[in-house]
């Protein structure tokens, strides 16, 4: 059996301070997600989507159990550890799409393999590679800020695959788009994460998006639900 | 980052207060010994030779509006077997009506001096109380001074508190009789000043006009204020440069102001916004900036203050240094912060401040409300104003240019005025500067060029940060060009004139030249030593011109059997032929320096007149020759020609030709060791050479620390900057953690950005410093100082300059990149980037 690219087992989760009330977010929740499946993530405001992908990024360590990033246990990772595995195994999409207005469309696409300090000519010409595969293979010297909403998120989604990551957490990544646009990304995505050979685990309030993906899980209260499969 | 700006604003302050504290001690010690010396004098009567007849003395107590008058003879001695310590001696009548604060021991109140056994005391001296003190003197102490060289023993026989009236009277003001003074230590027969008293009714300048017209021209009379303001003249350009400096610290403040300002309303604007929606116009938001501002600079001012005194006091030895062996003037004992100095700190702290929220706070009030409450857009004011900026500092450098050529270059201040304007003009080329250079490069990692183009996106910030850098190093590349250039200039200067191979002075000399000489036996016996093949003497007298009263030093030199020893030949004519003024000088022609022949505007065939002992005496003008002796003024005669139109005058110095130069250093020892208990001095060629430069560098010592303050100010600019960008750029910073960026990763992309301002700063700075220094040696210096400084590249000192700029850009970036390296990937929410 293949090695999960991401287990949660038992993690628990919750806010607050020392001698004060605490809220749990995550409550249990355990999941293997194996290479090659795409997983939407749905619940409600506030039911720990957000929380789950933060963990799952290593951005957040659990208050109980474990999280396997790649076979590796990502939440007993110094912050460094966890900074380094993320850069080598995760691509990350927002909703807002983040791109730094500075730089150009390629160089955005780039920042990754700066910052894992991959060779220049290799990040060149992987960049422009991804953009001619989402069709902005002519807008690599353009500034982001001529892009429309759309463009922004398929330069985004470049970004997010340019080190070719095991696993792409996307959160809400059509939420700032309007409905066609979100879905031909969202198509974009899972097609570019299928030639990639990659996985997705993306949050999503939309049940309609959430069918494209292989499986839907939804949190509710803090307990994962993982039913839904497509 | 207030406190950084409380810290830049107090450097800035603390820069003026230094100097001004400084440049007022300068004067503080000759103002409080004239004071205490001629405080009841209406008038004084002074040489213009220095010395004169104590004849003179008769005419002026035969005015009719004249109650009193006293003669004094002024000697400064050195004490023996005490290196360094001087005693200003005042030789008075000690029966005169004056009323000198003694007592007759130190324990006791003040007592009435009994002047006549002080006359009969053999070496009767009455010393300050703060010297007695010092040096563990008591009443009845024999103290052994000289005076050329001449040793007297003297007796303390009373203490005279000057500093009891006069605070700042020096402690080395000392009282003696005036004819043991004249007998033992100057020349019978001389004095060098007449105190003069006046009736109630009497109109003193009309009393001047009447003693000097029946004194004659071997004198001048004047007020005491007339004397200060004639050695404010001698110290004018040296107070001038210093104050300069001084402001280019407060320049470069402004720019910190400005950074912090800024950065604080572009995080307030909603605040502001809220502000407008309640009614508040657009002059009572400006208002409320600058007195939040203003506050700000107070605060810099409590600290700034404090400061500046300290790092006066740390640099009183180096500028007093400067005084006695430069201009020959008191050295500055007490430093005293004065109401008016407190008063100008606080005017440079808070208006500069206020100056530096000036453009921030109008451009927030111009704002409109929506716009205000509007979220904020980093990049909005990115790149508007470059075309404009770089259009004013073109307007201002052609203007500038254009009046100093048609106008400035006429007056004494154009060069200041000059470079001031081309100082301002600097930090407006900067954005676009900083735009070409930094917009050009394309980032290929998280390196140097990201760090680059991070300052073009930040233009509005990152601009200040580079301008004042900009400056700064402009001012430390100016000034090291000058003293560089200046220093090799000397350097040539002295290879050609320090022909001899030991030089002989006293102890006294450097204090007291004109009355400190060489006994006429001793120079005799110098040429006797084995080996020694001619003995050079020199004579050095102050007088003054005719009718401008400047102060110069006339030199002559008698020198037998040394081929080309001679001053036509010995010192670089700078125009007239070597054969010509010698026959000419033989004549009694002179050669004068160049500072003379610039601020007197006088060339070969002109006359130089001087003030005589008989009267003004006319002297051809043979030859102009470079001279760095003296920024006041030089001439050189030959000995027979002083002796003509100044007899009696004496020997100082003495400089032996040997026979064999590579035994200058032997005989030296040899010479200390003879005539070892007595004052003389002895100096091989090679340790003249090193003092002289030695005391070039002192003369430098406060310069360097006005540097130093400015290029802390300009780091916090960057630290400041980078903090600022670190806050701004919160969101830009966690989406980099979030991609993988490791701290160390984020923390080095900081660093970079700060070097990238120090090498932006630098490149500006350079460019601009080589027009500094270009303005201040050919411009500036000549007009000021009158010396020809030949332009030379100190490539040793400008490569450690641009290794500490670039070390200290980096340094100043440690904090904030230590802060930036502290982000979060989870703190980047939807309204980052």
């Amino acid at each position: 059996m293949k090695t999960p690219v991401l287990s949660f087992d038992n993690i628990g989760m919750q806010y607050g301070q020392a001698g004060q009330p605490t809220r749990r977010v995550l409550d249990q929740v355990s999941f293997d997600l194996p290479p090659g499946r795409n997983v939407a993530l749905v619940g409600r405001s506030g039911s720990g989507k957000s929380t789950l992908l933060h963990l799952a990024a290593g951005v957040l360590v659990p208050s109980t159990g474990t999280v396997h990033l790649a076979g590796q246990p990502l939440s007993s990772l110094s912050e460094q550890g966890r900074t380094s595995l993320r850069s080598r195994y995760l691509g990350l999409v927002f909703q807002f799409f983040h791109l730094l207005p500075h730089l150009t469309v390629g160089e955005n696409v780039a920042l990754p393999g700066w910052v894992a300090g991959t060779p220049a000519a290799e990040n060149s010409h992987r960049s422009a590679d991804l953009l001619a595969r989402v069709g902005l293979a002519d807008r690599a010297d353009d500034p982001v800020g001529k892009l429309s909403g759309g463009e922004m998120q398929r330069v985004a989604i470049c970004r997010a695959l340019l080190l070719k990551p095991r696993l792409v957490l996307a959160d809400e990544p059509t939420g700032s788009l309007d409905d066609e646009t979100g879905r031909m990304i969202m198509d974009l995505l899972l097609e570019m994460i299928a030639a990639e050979e990659g996985s997705l685990l993306f949050v999503t309030h939309s049940r309609e998006l959430a069918r494209a993906a292989d499986e839907v899980w939804e949190l509710h209260d803090g307990k994962l639900d993982r039913d839904g499969e497509t | 980052m207030f406190v950084l700006t409380i810290l830049g604003v107090a450097l800035g302050v603390a820069s003026v207060v230094a100097i001004q504290t400084l440049n007022q001690g300068s004067m503080q010690a000759f103002d409080g010994s004239v004071r205490a010396i001629s405080g009841q004098a209406k008038l004084s009567v002074m040489g213009m030779t220095p010395a004169f007849p104590e004849t003179l003395l008769v005419p002026v107590l035969g005015d009719p509006d004249v109650t009193g008058a006293w003669p004094l003879c002024r000697v400064e001695v050195a004490v023996q077997d005490r290196p360094g310590v001087l005693l200003d001696i005042a030789g008075i009548d000690l029966l005169a009506p004056l009323d000198l604060p003694f007592t007759a021991r130190e324990d006791t109140a003040t007592a009435t001096l009994d002047a006549l056994s002080a006359l009969v005391t053999p070496g009767w001296v009455a010393i300050t109380p703060a010297m007695a003190g010092e040096q563990g003197w008591q009443v009845g102490d024999l103290i052994a001074v000289s005076s050329g060289s001449r040793s007297v023993n003297l007796t303390v026989g009373a203490l005279v508190d000057f500093q009891a009236f006069e605070p700042l009277a020096p402690r080395t003001l000392a009282v003696m009789d005036i004819a043991q003074v004249q007998a033992q230590l100057a020349r019978p027969g001389l004095i060098h000043q007449i105190d003069v008293q006046l009736r109630e009714s009497a109109d003193p300048d009309m009393v001047a006009r009447r003693l000097a017209a029946r004194l004659g021209p071997a004198v001048q009379v004047v007020t005491p204020e007339q004397r200060n303001q004639d050695a404010q003249g001698l110290l004018a350009a040296f107070r001038l440069n210093l104050t300069a400096l001084s402001m280019i610290s407060v320049f470069v403040g402004v720019f910190l102001v400005l950074t912090t300002v800024q950065a604080s309303l572009s995080r307030r604007r909603g605040e502001f916004g809220l502000l407008r929606c309640l009614g508040a116009g657009p002059r009572q938001v400006v208002g409320l900036i600058l007195a939040e501002t203003a506050v700000l600079g107070l605060l810099g001012v409590l600290i700034g203050i404090p400061l500046g005194f300290w790092v006066a006091a740390r640099n009183v030895a180096t500028v007093s240094a400067t005084l006695t062996n430069i201009y020959v003037l008191a050295g500055i004992e007490k430093l005293v912060l004065t109401p008016q100095v407190i008063l100008l700190g606080v005017s440079v702290g808070v208006l500069g401040a206020v100056a530096g929220a000036l453009w921030p706070a109008l451009e927030m009030a111009r704002r409109d409300t929506v716009a205000l409450l509007a979220p904020v857009n980093l990049h909005e004011q990115t790149g508007r104003a470059v075309g404009r900026l770089s259009w004013a500092a073109l307007l201002l450098g052609v203007a500038a240019t254009g009046w100093f050529v048609l106008f400035g270059s006429g007056t004494n201040w154009g060069g200041f005025v000059f470079g001031g304007m081309m100082m301002l003009a600097l930090p407006l080329i900067v954005p676009m500067v900083v735009h070409l250079v930094a917009g050009s490069v394309r980032p290929r990692g998280l390196g140097l060029a990201l760090s680059l183009r991070n300052l073009d996106v930040r233009l509005h910030t990152s601009s200040f940060a580079v301008a004042a850098l900009a400056v700064t190093v402009s001012m430390l590349v100016g000034i090291t060009l000058l003293v560089g250039s200046f220093r090799t200039t000397l350097i040539s200067w002295l290879d050609v004139t320090m022909r001899a191979d030991v030089y002989i002075t006293t102890e006294s000399w450097v204090r007291a030249g004109n009355e400190a000489f060489l006994d006429a036996g001793l120079v005799a016996e110098f040429k006797q030593w084995p080996g020694v093949d001619a003995v050079e003497e020199q004579r050095r007298l102050q007088v003054r011109t005719v009718p401008e009263g400047r102060r110069i030093w006339l030199n002559a030199i008698r020198v037998a059997g040394i081929p080309g020893a001679e001053l036509a030949q010995r010192l670089p004519l700078q125009s007239g032929r070597p054969e010509i003024v010698a026959k000419a000088m033989e004549r009694g022609a002179l050669l004068i320096g160049e500072p003379l022949a610039r601020k007197g505007g006088l060339a070969i065939g002109d006359t130089l007149q001087l003030a005589g002992p008989e009267g003004p005496v006319s002297f051809p003008v043979a030859g102009v020759v470079y001279d760095y002796t003296s920024e006041g003024g030089t001439a050189f005669v030959t000995m027979a020609t002083l002796l003509r139109h100044f007899p009696g005058e004496q020997t100082n110095n003495a400089a032996l030709f040997l026979e064999n130069s590579d035994q200058a250093e032997a005989l030296v020892s040899r010479l200390r060791q003879h005539y070892a208990g007595q004052p003389l001095v002895f100096r091989s060629n090679r340790d003249l050479r090193r003092e002289v430069l030695a005391i070039f560098d002192q003369t430098f010592a406060v310069t360097r620390t006005l540097q130093s303050l400015a290029l802390l100010i300009a780091m916090l600019g960057v630290a400041l900057n980078l903090l600022v960008q670190a806050r701004e750029r919160s969101g830009e910073l966690a989406l980099l953690r979030s991609l993988g960026a490791a701290r160390k990763q984020v923390f080095r992309l900081f660093l970079g950005e700060g070097l990238a301002i120090g090498l932006l700063g630098l490149l500006m700075g350079l460019a601009g410093g080589v027009g500094l220094a270009a303005l201040l040696i050919l411009v500036v210096n000549r007009t000021w100082f009158g010396w020809t400084i030949r332009p030379s590249l100190p490539v040793a000192d400008l490569a450690a300059q641009v290794g500490l700029v670039l070390l200290a850009s980096a340094l100043a970036a440690v904090y904030p990149a230590a802060q930036a390296g502290l982000s979060r990937p989870d703190q980047l929410t939807r309204d980052d980037i």
